[in-house]
């Protein structure tokens, strides 16, 4: 029997274009200025412009996450030959704690891509350098030996002015 | 000799502005047919005037394809005119309102 899965992160190509299939096991809440990300709405881009509050609702004070965000839509759905662009990366954050506990490795910018290496290697869990453009989640969580996949949400941002000139 | 001078004396009387110079041409009433045919022969000059006028068309013609009103881009053509600068501009532009990033927050385990 065809089951349609209605899990957002199928629905939104998440898994499958990002991420294989996982089941999750952490709870994570992300915020904009007290608003709550959900999966799948969408954020004007003026109001993701600083980083998120990212708090982690798991494991414990002797656990440790890393937390990615990318962008698999670049340099735009149609034909993402950019795929991925890291947005920014967070090492060694412990459970039941908030991003701001963690090792900052590649700095939140989401307007002002800029392409390069922008990761630090030594210490910390990452073993090899990264850069922006054309980052893979799947090969950077498998060169540095992370552990499984525990949470995932995503979302739209957009322009207030995206309507297109004719 | 007396008929010779008889048949120079009637014609003179019969035509009497012919100088003497054309004493030996006998002229009759058919020398009006020379006349007709200077006629045509300016009609020829004419036709051949306005044949002479007939390429000027043609030359204009040939100018008109020179001048040509655009510069031709791929299966896009623009007056020479268009500010190329703005055009780049919006083409830019577009490409920015398609980057609208969906962004995935992803954690993992350590």
């Amino acid at each position: 029997m065809n089951m349609i899965s209605s899990d957002p992160l199928v629905i939104g190509r998440v898994i499958g274009d990002v991420v294989d299939h996982f089941t999750p096991t952490v709870k994570i809440t992300v915020s904009y200025n007290n608003k709550q990300v959900y999966n799948g709405h969408e954020f004007f881009l003026s109001s993701v412009t600083t980083k998120p509050q990212v708090q982690i609702h798991g494991g414990d004070m002797r656990s440790f996450f890393t937390l990615v965000m990318t962008d698999p839509d670049v340099p735009g759905p149609s034909d993402p030959y950019l795929r991925e662009h890291l947005h920014w990366m967070v090492t060694d954050i412990p459970g039941t704690t908030d991003a701001t506990f963690g090792n900052e490795v590649v700095e939140y910018e989401i307007l002002r891509p800029n392409i390069g290496i922008h990761s630090r290697s030594e210490g910390g869990v990452m073993k090899t350098a990264t850069t922006r453009v054309l980052f893979n989640s799947r090969s950077f969580a498998e060169e540095n030996e992370l552990g499984p996949l525990v949470a995932a949400v995503f979302f739209n941002a957009q322009r207030e002015t995206a309507a297109r000139r004719h | 000799m007396v008929m010779m001078a008889s048949s120079s004396s009637t014609i003179q009387s019969v035509y009497p502005r012919v100088s003497g110079a054309n004493f030996h041409v006998p002229l009759s009433p058919h020398s009006l047919v020379p006349i007709y045919n200077n006629s045509h022969s300016f009609s020829k000059l004419r036709n051949s005037i306005h044949l002479a006028a007939a390429p000027l068309p043609k030359a204009s013609a040939g100018n008109g394809g020179l001048t040509d009103d655009g510069v031709s881009l791929g299966t896009m053509k623009l007056p020479l005119d268009n500010d190329l600068q703005r055009f780049a501009s919006l083409l830019f532009q577009e490409i920015i309102y398609t980057d609208e990033p969906c962004l995935i927050l992803l954690l993992c385990q350590q």
